[in-house]
């Protein structure tokens, strides 16, 4: 039998059993529109908690920790440090493209500013750490900008020096001297320098990146806390409003620890990008400013030791791999990491349930279309006899049965993916008419191409095999019983 | 034509000795009309079913048309009732689904190789259809013919690969006597034409029409003569 042929059948019999084969499909567009519908789903949330909360293409490796029960309480708090050393180790580690060490102030820091975005300065506590500029270029819309702004720059007059520089006598441009005045430190430089206390030179603003996280929970929930009526308001932001924003940063100053502030400088800090890589709350310099600030404050063994060390993998199936050698080193993960795991590991299960409901109620479907061929089968006994009668052959019946199934099966599964992706966007809709939260996504569906193909042929799959006994029945009847019924 | 030695059939959960046709030995020449008579249960749809190749369990020999049935596989027995054998039932055998000419269309969408026929066979279809008055009812459902109508339908369907053998199983019964006589005069008009004809019958007129007819009676051939029409 040609395929043509085959086909013209199976639709001559489809059609003509739409009833029975309408209520069989029933099923099968429940169990896949549900199984597209939380796949969808969890894919969406994947992409929002994997993708922008917890990323999962690196692994962030800290010092091994010691629960207070034990070491800790002990005073033997903390495991081999991470240093230079160190972070090569770990770069050798297969499926390590690369390493980015992290290392946060060992100081504390106070920063005030705001007054053009909120009328009014704000002050608090600033944290911040520091990360290796290259481990952000490829995402920065200005790479540049994200650089350490201290090294010295070789020059030949002084329009190749930044702003509040000049060339000196070796080549190399140098700061500007300056009168310092509380009122007229802004003013009393070129450019965007200004005029810092300690040095009496002008100074160019260290840049810093703020993490998407930041923005999200200030609009998320303090924007939307302050912005109702009454008291101070609190604007929404956006990255555009806020590029380019400077604030004082105190180092070795606290709001909280008051006796603090020997030594203490202030610098101006400048929002040049947003990373994921940066800090979650607070700031992240070039990791060059925070090594030499913990030297100035805490020595050299503080601007030596990283925090932690970002390990980048070529591939996210290398992950547990990578996890397992960097604790048989006597490293732990940072919780960011660990919960990223976890994240993913509790989004792996809730998909495999969602999955495998679905494919349970699909199966009973199957169960269903299984019974409703066995059924037609009798029913076509007679029928069936006179084919093989014409010429068909036992191959013949049977292919002409799983076809049927298959067709049920096909059509089954693209009216599932459409009611499937007809409920996401209906949830969507509902979703959309929430109050704002911290990373609400514009979808919370993801439909990538293999759940199409995983729910079209699963469907088919299926149907064939509930219709692959009835067929085999269908292929071994007797052609002159069957006549002779 | 059809050559049958020492055939023996029983069928499955019969005893032992119950045959349903006891050491049959039967030879049918190319062109001849015969009618194979006999009781209700005496064996002769079984012998219909085993010179068609429908029933393959039996002992000693069944050829028909060059063929030893019992050396065919499941698919080369199928090619050979697609191309050999054109079968006509008592109860037509139509799928109500499908059109006349669809009907009749039927078995090329079986057909493995080259057709055995020069023309398109929905063409032969509608042809044949038309050479037997049908030519307006190429559309109609099964439902819409009468019973001569449907029978000759059923007849244009197992003339469509132009088969050098009919089957036919009571083609007749039920059929009355006037549409019943036309169909047997179709017959006699195609065995004229060079078809071998062999008619399973309990009626008289139709055997009667038979050049050679064959009786059979507890699974045996009793009676092998010349009949009415010769």
């Amino acid at each position: 039998m040609t395929a043509g042929s085959l086909a013209r059948l199976i639709g001559q019999n489809v059609g003509r059993s739409k009833k029975n084969f309408l209520m069989s499909g029933i099923g099968i567009v429940v169990g896949i529109s549900t199984f597209v519908f939380f796949i969808g789903l969890s894919e969406g949330i994947k992409q929002v908690v994997l993708g922008r909360i917890f990323l999962v293409d690196q692994v962030e490796v800290v010092p091994k920790r010691f629960d207070a029960g034990a070491g800790g309480l002990l005073g033997l708090g903390g495991g081999r440090p991470l240093d230079a050393t160190v972070a090569e180790e770990l770069k050798a580690l297969p499926g390590v493209v690369d390493v980015y060490p992290k290392m946060k102030f060992t100081f504390p820091t106070r920063g005030r500013g705001g007054g053009s975005l909120f009328g009014r300065d704000v002050y608090a506590e600033l944290v911040a750490d520091g990360i290796e500029p290259r481990l952000v270029a490829d995402e920065l819309e200005h790479p540049g900008a994200f650089t350490d702004r201290e090294v010295d720059t070789a020059c030949q007059d002084d329009k190749a020096c930044p702003d509040g520089q000049t060339c000196g006598a070796a080549g190399q441009c140098e700061k500007q001297a300056c009168d310092y005045d509380w009122d007229t430190r802004l003013t009393a430089c070129p450019g965007e320098s200004y005029c810092a206390e300690d040095t009496k030179r002008c100074e160019l603003p260290i840049p810093v990146l703020v993490s998407n996280h930041l923005l999200e929970l200030y609009n998320g929930s303090l924007a939307t806390a302050f912005g109702g009526s009454g008291g101070q308001k609190m604007p929404r932001l956006s990255k555009s409003m806020v590029m380019g924003f400077q604030l004082w940063a105190e180092f070795n100053k606290s709001y909280i620890d008051r006796s603090r502030g020997k030594g203490s400088i202030t610098r101006r800090l400048k929002l040049v990008g947003f990373s994921d890589k940066a800090i979650s709350v607070g700031v992240t310099l070039p990791l060059a400013y925070v090594r030499r600030l913990n030297q100035r404050y805490q020595g050299a063994e503080a601007a030596a030791t990283y925090h932690s060390v970002i390990l980048k993998v070529s591939d996210q199936t290398q992950v547990p791999a990578i996890v397992k050698a960097v604790k048989d080193q006597g490293f732990d993960l940072a919780d960011k990491t660990e919960n990223a795991e976890r994240a993913a590991d509790i989004i792996k299960t809730v998909e495999s349930v969602f999955a495998l409901v679905s494919f349970i109620i699909v199966g009973i479907a199957a169960i269903n279309i299984s019974q409703m061929f066995f059924m037609l089968i009798a029913q076509r006994r007679r029928e069936i006899g006179l084919l093989r009668a014409l010429g068909a052959s036992k191959l013949d019946v049977r292919a002409l049965i799983l076809g049927e199934a298959g067709l049920i099966g096909l059509l089954g599964g693209i009216a599932g993916v459409a009611a499937g992706v007809g409920f996401a966007r209906l949830a969507d809709y509902v979703a959309n008419q929430l109050p704002e939260f911290p990373y609400k996504p514009d979808t919370f569906f993801t439909f990538p191409a293999w759940l199409w193909l995983a729910a079209i042929g699963g469907a088919m799959l299926f149907c064939l095999l509930g219709a692959f006994f009835p067929a085999n029945a269908a292929a071994r009847q007797h052609p002159a019983a069957a006549l002779t019924q | 034509m059809i050559r049958l030695t020492q055939v023996e059939k029983r069928y499955p959960g019969a005893a032992a000795g119950e045959l349903a046709l006891r050491k049959v030995s039967l030879q049918i020449d190319e062109g001849e009309l015969v009618a194979i008579v006999g009781t209700s249960g005496s064996g002769k749809t079984t012998l219909l079913n085993l010179i068609g190749g429908l029933d393959r369990d039996y002992r000693g020999t069944v050829e028909v048309a060059g063929h030893n049935l019992a050396a065919l596989n499941d698919r080369k027995m199928a090619d050979f009732r697609n191309r050999h054998v054109g079968f006509v039932f008592q109860h037509f055998s139509l799928l109500d689904h499908l059109t006349a000419l669809e009907n009749v269309a039927l078995p090329a969408a079986f057909l493995r190789g080259p057709a055995p026929i020069s023309e398109d066979p929905v063409a032969r279809a509608r042809a044949t259809l038309e050479e037997m008055g049908l030519g307006s009812k190429l559309g109609e459902n099964p439902n819409n013919l009468s019973g001569g109508q449907k029978q000759r339908v059923a007849i244009a369907r197992a003339l469509l690969f132009r088969p050098k053998l009919l089957l036919c199983d009571e083609p007749t019964g039920s059929l009355d006597s006037t549409t019943g006589a036309q169909i047997i005069e179709q017959f006699q008009a195609l065995n004229r034409e060079g078809y071998t004809v062999v008619i399973i019958t309990h009626e008289n007129r139709v055997s009667e029409a038979a050049r050679r007819i064959i009786r059979i009676e507890d699974g045996r051939i009793v009676d092998d003569g010349r009949g009415g029409a010769q």
